[in-house]
């Protein structure tokens, strides 16, 4: 045990060349073992990976937004049960004169959500 | 070349090029410890994607303690040894009995089937007949030649283990590169 140890050592460092059968096998051992395995990753192998966590966050992205919206929904309906509100139009007839400029305003948020998302995002993740 | 701190604070920012960067500088790293751990070809690209998918998932409990590669060949060679005990592949010390050791490098197989190729062939192919530990401890010293304190952090085990890990797999392959020698002068 000690001898081999000792004999690994020697050879590890180049102290001794093979003038023994054991010496002469360690030495092919050391040259052998290297070598590198005989595998490589695919070379999309990096996109591939960033596509997929692209994909995960997008997921988790959209299930923010259902679970925002269904809160609100839910705090909504909790709010006017407990306000016992009187359902009266007239407050929101003003909306028709303006429909036009709502409709803009809704348009104009939508894109820049979508403006931020397709090209803004992704240009920071190029640099 | 970029820093461990650049890159790690980069990639957590949400930079995916910083990302695409450290997987380019780790990827062999990766390869050669899942390679050497699963001898499933179809399943090793399958596991180093996983493993940099939990690199990116983990990234932001990395403490700097140690060298970013290290890390990642930590998380690397724990995938490896988890996904062979779900196969339930054994992963333990190579048994004390000589009679079992012949179980994982068979003599006649190797002399008989491999008589015609490099010698450098027949130890490559001899190791991927060692335990999973003792492969994983010869690629870390031998190919990525890392220090004893980086392997233990890896491994999880005792230097005196790694270091006898070593020195039993070396061994092993000198006896049966002797005896490969020894039948080719005869011939």
């Amino acid at each position: 045990m000690k001898h081999e140890e000792e004999l690994q050592n020697q050879i590890e460092q180049g102290l001794r060349t093979h003038d023994s059968d054991d010496a002469l096998a360690y030495q092919r051992v050391f040259n052998s073992v290297k070598k590198e395995p005989d595998f490589h990753v695919s070379l999309p192998f990096a996109d591939r990976i960033v596509a997929l966590i692209e994909k995960k966050e997008e997921r988790k992205d959209f299930g923010w937004i259902a679970a925002g919206i269904f809160l609100t929904v839910i705090a909504l309906i909790v709010a006017l049960a407990m306000t016992k509100v009187n359902w009266s139009t007239g407050a929101f007839t003003f909306i028709s004169e303006y429909y036009g400029l709502f409709l803009f305003g809704i348009v104009f948020i939508l894109l820049l959500q979508w403006i931020d998302k397709k090209l803004v995002r992704k240009q920071l993740n190029l640099h | 070349m970029i820093d461990d701190k650049a890159l790690v604070s980069q990639v957590l920012s949400g930079d995916r090029q910083a990302f695409r960067l450290l997987i380019k500088q780790n990827e062999r790293l990766v390869g050669h410890m899942i390679a050497r751990l699963i001898d499933r070809h179809e399943d090793r690209e399958e596991l180093c994607q996983d493993v940099f998918l939990k690199v990116y998932e983990k990234l932001g409990e990395f403490t700097f303690q140690s060298k970013l590669s290290t890390w990642i060949a930590t998380i690397a060679y724990r995938h490896g040894i988890n996904h062979l005990r779900k196969r339930k592949i054994l992963i333990s010390d190579l048994p004390e009995d000589e009679s079992k050791i012949e179980r994982f490098i068979a003599i006649d197989d190797a002399s008989e089937t491999l008589a015609n190729q490099q010698l450098d062939d027949m130890v490559l192919e001899l190791i991927e007949k060692l335990p999973p530990q003792y492969k994983a401890i010869l690629t870390l010293y031998h190919v990525q030649e890392m220090s004893y304190p980086e392997i233990v952090e890896i491994t999880g085990l005792p230097e005196g283990t790694v270091k006898n890990y070593l020195f039993r797999a070396r061994q092993l392959l000198k006896e049966k590169v002797k005896q490969y020698l020894g039948k080719e002068e005869v011939l």
